[in-house]
């Protein structure tokens, strides 16, 4: 087993590799660059622009060289903690990010573990309950909510919200903003999270709902089922030590699929609510044709996806032992 | 053996027996009511994308200055007296409200308008053959019918949506087609020879699956020349869509491949010296089709919901083109929900659309499981 | 029709087998009287089981043979009360004869807690398919020690040692090492084996054995069905066995219920199902066997046409269709009853309704 670790582990590093690649390149892809904008923008404001300045900053910036230097250089300084020079703000990337990766990958986090608290045992009701009243109902809100768009959510929840006088939109309190971290904060931040939290995840919750019905509707026509049953395990014991065991196999095995659409939903809801997380700062990084910054957000949100791949293959091999000891060989 | 019950033997059995997998299918399929339904509201909607010209009393860019942000007239069918009338709207008085400087639209019950049926008004192709000018509905001139209300600039939400109904709906069916001819060739080839190039195909497309859609999604969509055609961007959207979205059906398609391989009776058939291509085509095939028509309506959804997200952020179709999307970039702000609700409608075609996508994929994948009841 | 205990007759008995048979009392274990499982399906009513009756005797072995379809697995699973929606067990009786209480399986909640005390201690069940009766994901000993800790004890070292006695039981070398292995783990007999051992656990005193050599190669097969009669004798068991292997059913039955359609069509002794078989079907069946005697060149033998599929049956004889010696207007009136047409061997056709 620990073999299996090692190679997933090392395969990892590829394809971390190949996403800082995928991300450098695809912020590349719009035709002007950042120079091209300054450009215009220094005209609109009346300063004067000739080529030499141009081609100056370039040089400044290290837009001149071949792309894939800039990759290296690019890359390089990344795994060094050095995430680039943001043009728009002029300010090193890392430095503007501050806190906004930790608040990003704990919604990401804290909504993952919302998804699968309210999916299984609902995806649970609905099998046990197939074809009633119950089932349809449930099976009806996991459509919605497969359904509707994020962001269209997020505006109707934060409408609700508004006309019922809580305070929304952001994660804290005026208050607490700028305040450095301290227990106060924490709880603040909490306060602030279910929102955020539900929309983004209402859509992964109804998906996850839906497939461990289903899985778990395949499991129960299982003969092993049958055979517990025959040994006089009462209903629901049986229920949750077989069926439900092993329904539960492929659903945590695919966090590696869950993990990705939350950070990309994630985004979207950020981008409505105005969210200190990463997603917005790369929104505007991208308008703002910021190539390292993009680059450099884009990969982290990337690795954070990545992340759960990794947590995929760990979950995989703990929780089906046919995998712990077919690899053995 | 008695001849006459021999004849006579129980009908339903052989019926059963003899159904094809198709027929079996269809018959599952009818049983599910709420897929049915989703059936019958998409071909509703579709319709009406096709026949937008004709169906709708305005068109996408038809602007009414005066009726900035008018709000929905209803259709009455009695008036304020309690008379039974021809269906009618009221009219509509607008004043300046002095504090907040903002239109104000008054229900004005003594503007009687009676809904005419086959106007005349802008020309247009039907189908994009028959030169014609007749639309299903609307009123007399110099007043305006707004089921849904207008917009800033005066358009009315009504015709937009129908229109952008072209473009959203459309755009579901292409990407998915392009994702369906990536997904099935890799996973073909990948499920089909097997060994190293199916270990490649596997990495690529967990690699693909790792990757979180919307960031990518806003990058390429920012890399779009602003100077582009309508249609060029619209089929670069498409090719964005599915790029990322190809992996599941390859996987699929491999996965099916793989476990059919091993079957009996492909054994069974190869060793009757059916050639490979004929053993593709009529054994396998047939047999995961179900699945793959499952999997395909199940993506449309994604695509949809996908090009209406770019779009509200700016990133997808662009004016003058319209979609839902686009229309929903105007309502972006919690204001324009609070005021003009009517903005938000669009939203609700997109959920519709997803979700009937949804139930119709589920009831054939219920009605494609050969072993369910 | 109700049957009535028969009386001993040990001295033809202890011949009567090709294998050994211990000292089989007479009394009554079980009694099944009319049962009737149907399946409300959307094509209509399956009536799987229409009205099935016979007794098992303690320590004797009853096998329960059939082509697929004829509902020997629906009756087995009608005892157990195990039968799913859309199955339900619509009329009869089956009684539980204990040492100290007579219970009507039939009137208990079939999830209620006293079906449960029966299932796997009274009476348990080994099936088809080991592999996928047994959890992957469990280990062996787990799943052994689930039903002596429901059962018999809820120590867990006593019930590790009991768990350990009955994998030595069953033949299992190095159980130590095995209670601690997945099913997977296991080759196919082993596998058997250790559902065996599952289902012996708690001794009970019958034992419905579900097609359990079906898909196993013979040879393990031979071993299988050794073990279940060495079983049979050191538990002082009932067997019911379910095959469509007459092989098997020469090998360990001592009576045997010939199953059709739903019905039992002819209930006898070994010894008399095969030296004189009564019902057409039964006669086909035993014609149908490959034969070493057979000269080269014979033909094999058939049942002309399929099993039909019970759904809404007509009320006429289950075999109409396939039988050689059907009588118009009489074999296609009604439901042919169960005749004893001589000591303790019944048959349901309408050839010996004057026996009556």
């Amino acid at each position: 087993m620990l073999n299996y670790l090692y190679r997933r582990f090392f395969y990892m590093i590829l394809l971390f590799f190949l996403l800082s690649i995928v991300s450098f390149f695809v912020i590349q892809l719009p035709a002007g660059d950042f120079i091209n904008t300054l450009a215009v923008r220094y005209v609109q404001s009346g300063r004067s622009v000739t080529p030499e300045l141009l081609n100056n900053l370039r040089h400044q910036y290290g837009l001149d060289r071949p792309m894939m230097v800039q990759y290296f250089h690019w890359f390089w300084n990344f795994l060094h903690g050095n995430l680039g020079w943001s043009f728009s703000y002029q300010q090193p990337v890392a430095k503007l990010l501050g806190d906004r990766v930790v608040l990003t990958a704990s919604i990401t986090l804290l909504t993952t573990i919302f998804v699968y608290l309210m999916a299984v045992p609902i995806g649970i009701y609905a099998a046990t309950h197939q074809y009633k009243p119950g089932d349809y109902f449930f099976t009806l809100l996991a459509f919605i909510g497969m359904s509707a768009p994020s962001f269209l959510l997020a505006l109707i929840l934060v409408m609700i919200f508004l006309k019922a006088g809580l305070g929304v939109g952001g994660l804290f309190s005026p208050e607490y903003i700028r305040a450095a971290w301290s227990f106060g904060k924490v709880v603040d931040l909490l306060k602030h999270l279910p929102l955020p939290i539900i929309i983004i995840g209402v859509s992964g919750t109804g998906g996850l709902t839906r497939v461990m019905r289903a899985t778990l509707l395949d499991e129960l026509g299982k003969q092993y089922v049958i055979t517990a049953r025959a040994k006089g395990v009462s209903e629901i014991k049986l229920l949750f030590k077989y069926p439900v065991r092993l329904a539960l196999n492929p659903i945590m095995a695919n966090i590696g699929g869950l993990l990705p659409a939350i950070i990309s939903g994630g985004v979207i809801v950020e981008l409505v609510l105005s969210l200190p997380t990463v997603g917005p700062m790369l929104f505007q990084a991208i308008i703002n044709e910021d190539i390292y910054m993009a680059s450099s957000l884009i990969l982290i949100l990337s690795t954070l996806g990545l992340i759960g791949t990794v947590i995929s293959d760990i979950m995989l091999v703990v929780v089906d032992p046919r995998i712990r000891f077919v690899s053995k060989e | 053996m008695l001849e006459k019950n021999k004849q006579s033997a129980a009908t339903a059995e052989e019926k059963y027996y003899l159904a094809s997998q198709w027929q079996l299918m269809r018959q599952k399929f009818r049983r599910h009511k709420v897929a049915n339904l989703g059936l019958a509201i998409l071909v509703v909607l579709y319709f009406m994308a096709i026949f937008a010209d004709f169906l709708t009393p305005y068109t996408a860019e038809e602007r009414f200055n005066t009726f900035s942000y008018r709000q929905p007239t209803p259709i009455h069918f009695v008036d304020t007296q309690g008379r039974l009338h021809w269906p009618f709207v009221y009219g509509i008085t607008q004043a300046r409200d002095p504090n907040t400087l903002q239109m104000i639209y008054k229900v004005n019950t003594g503007v009687h308008l009676p809904i005419r049926f086959f106007v005349h008004a802008q020309p247009h192709k039907l189908l994009g053959i028959i030169k014609t000018d007749i639309h299903l509905f609307g009123v007399d001139k110099p007043n305006g019918i707004f089921l849904f209300g207008t917009d800033k600039l005066g358009r009315d939400v009504l015709s937009r949506i129908l229109y952008a109904s072209r473009v959203s709906l459309s755009i579901g069916l292409v990407g998915v087609a392009v994702s369906f001819l990536i997904g099935v060739t890799v996973g073909g080839i990948s499920g089909y020879f097997g060994g190293a190039v199916d270990m490649f195909a596997m990495r690529l497309i967990e690699f693909i699956g790792g990757i979180p859609t919307i960031p990518f999604w806003i990058a390429l969509g920012a890399a779009l020349p602003r100077n582009w055609s309508v249609v060029q961007i619209y089929f670069a959207i498409v090719v964005l869509l599915s790029l990322l979205g190809w992996g599941g059906l390859a996987r699929v398609v491999r996965g099916k491949l793989l476990e059919l391989r091993e079957y009996d009776y492909v054994l069974a058939a190869r060793v009757s010296g059916v050639g490979e291509g004929a053993i593709i085509r009529i054994h396998l095939l047939p047999n995961f089709a179900s699945y793959l028509i499952v999997d395909i309506t199940l993506a449309i959804p994604g695509m949809i919901l996908g090009e209406s997200a770019l779009s509200f952020l700016g990133l997808g179709m662009r004016p003058p083109a319209v979609s839902w999307g686009v229309m929903l970039q105007d309502s972006m702000n919690i204001h324009s929900v609070a005021l003009y609700w009517w903005m938000v409608i669009p939203a609700l075609f997109v959920i519709i659309t997803v979700l009937t996508f949804n139930f119709l994929g589920d009831g054939l994948r219920d009605a494609a499981d050969p072993y369910k009841q | 029709m109700p049957l009535t205990p028969i009386n001993s007759n040990l001295g033809e008995l202890s011949m009567t087998n090709m294998t050994q048979s211990a000292a089989q009392s007479q009394i009554p274990l079980l009694e099944v009287n009319g049962l009737k499982t149907y399946f409300y399906v959307t094509e209509g009513v399956l009536k799987a089981v229409d009205g099935v009756s016979f007794v098992i005797n303690q320590e004797e072995t009853l096998g329960l043979i059939g082509e697929s379809g004829c509902g020997k697995s629906v009756t087995a699973n009608s005892i157990m009360r195990i039968v799913q929606a859309p199955g339900k067990l619509v009329s009869g009786e089956i009684q539980l004869y204990l040492d100290n209480q007579t219970i009507n399986l039939t009137n208990l909640n079939a999830s209620g807690h006293q079906i449960r005390a029966i299932r796997g201690k009274e009476i348990s069940m080994i099936f088809q398919e080991p592999m996928t009766s047994l959890s992957p994901v469990h280990t062996i000993g787990n799943q052994i020690c689930e039903a002596i800790y429901l059962h018999r004890t809820k120590d867990k070292k006593e019930a590790q040692e009991i768990a350990l006695d009955m994998l030595n039981r069953v033949g299992i070398a190095n159980p130590r090492q095995r209670i601690k292995e997945y099913s997977f783990q296991l080759s196919g007999g082993m596998r058997q084996r250790a559902m065996i051992a599952m289902a012996l656990s708690c001794q009970p005193k019958l034992l419905i054995a579900d097609e359990p050599t079906t898909a196993l190669d013979v040879t393990v097969q031979a071993q299988i069905l050794d073990l279940i009669k060495e079983l049979q004798q050191q538990f002082h068991m009932a067997v019911l066995y379910i095959t469509h292997d007459l092989g098997v059913i020469a090998e360990i039955c001592n009576r045997v219920a010939v199953m059709y359609l739903g019905r039992i069509v002819e209930l006898a002794s070994v010894r008399d199902i095969f030296s004189r078989p009564q019902h057409p079907y039964t006669v086909g069946l035993l014609k149908s066997r490959p034969s070493v005697s057979k000269k080269v060149g014979q033909r094999l033998e058939s049942i002309e046409g399929n099993v039909p599929i019970p759904l809404d049956p007509r009320p006429q004889c289950g075999f109409l269709e396939r039988c050689p010696k059907a009588i118009k207007d009489r074999c296609d009136v009604a439901v042919p009853e169960l005749i004893e047409v001589e000591e303790n061997h019944w048959v349901r056709c309408i050839l010996y309704e004057k026996m009556r």
